[in-house]
């Protein structure tokens, strides 16, 4: 009596940090305008990870669109600003602000 | 490769015609008070602490110093009246001292880009330091200190004080 082999096969495992999912701030150089006039806003983004990333962000207002990419070294603060045009017509005039993390390969996705 | 995201948030401006904003404004106040002597200190950058005391104490007796904190911090809490084709009276040190104590600093000021004045309300505080009254003395002890200037041997305290109302 003894043990027969029946063969071998091999399997990996890969452990993957995940990464955490950054915040960001907003802040608008005025909040009232005169028609024509600029408006800047102004984001900051806040990397919490140990890996350099970049940050896609999207500033919609006064009906227009203005997007970005910015880097950002690892647990930094970086910002970018879009400076927009008022328009002629008065009123109140709601917008907003997007803001996306690149996770690079090798780090899980925060859920 | 993929982008999570992180998140959104709203924004937003207000377009006003032809008139300046409560910043434009709280900016004016701010400049101004760069080279105003009275100023002894800030709040916080938009918000200077000025040295009131010759203001207050015309209108207030016994004050030793008064400091007035105006607040431009917060655009919100900044009220416009206007706008008038000319500058609007002055206001009394009366009323502007009591638009203080309300916690209101009244300042005319005159938009450029309309050349028109408003009243621009600014919310303050006021900090007063009294000085210490020492109360009157009695017209007996009064008359006894005069005594005692004549007569130096007389004792400080007077032997006998008179009831208030002579009875006869």
């Amino acid at each position: 009596m003894g043990w027969i082999s029946l063969g071998a096969r091999s399997m990996s495992v890969t452990v993957q940090q995940t990464a955490q999912r950054g915040s960001f701030d907003v802040a608008l150089s005025k909040r009232e305008v005169a028609p024509g006039e600029s408006v800047t806003v102004t984001v900051t983004v806040d990397n919490p990870n140990v890996f350099s990333t970049k940050f896609s962000i999207i500033v919609k207002l006064f009906g227009k669109t203005q997007s970005g990419t910015i880097s950002v070294s690892s647990k930094s603060r970086g910002s970018k600003s879009f400076t927009f045009t008022a328009p002629t017509a008065l009123g109140t005039y709601s917008g907003s602000v997007s803001v996306s993390m690149y996770v690079p390969e090798g780090y899980a996705v925060p859920i | 490769m993929v982008y999570v995201p992180v998140g959104e948030k709203s924004i937003s401006v207000s377009v006003v015609v032809g008139e300046c904003t409560k910043e434009e404004f709280r900016n004016g106040i701010v400049s101004g008070a760069k080279k105003d002597p009275r100023v002894v200190g800030w709040y916080d950058p938009y918000s200077p602490i000025l040295d009131v005391t010759n203001t207050v104490k015309t209108v207030k007796e016994n004050v030793k110093s008064a400091r007035l904190t105006i607040f431009g911090s917060n655009l919100d809490a900044i009220r416009v009246q206007g706008p008038y084709d000319s500058l609007p009276p002055a206001l009394s040190t009366d009323q502007v001292v009591a638009n203080w104590e309300k916690g209101e600093e009244w300042e005319r000021q005159r938009c450029p880009k309309n050349d028109k004045y408003y009243w621009v309300i600014y919310p303050c505080e006021l900090e007063v330091e009294y000085e210490e009254v020492k109360p009157t003395p009695s017209p007996w002890l009064q008359m006894w200190q005069l005594l005692r200037g004549l007569f130096p041997f007389l004792p400080e305290e007077p032997p006998i004080v008179p009831p208030e109302s002579p009875t006869y």
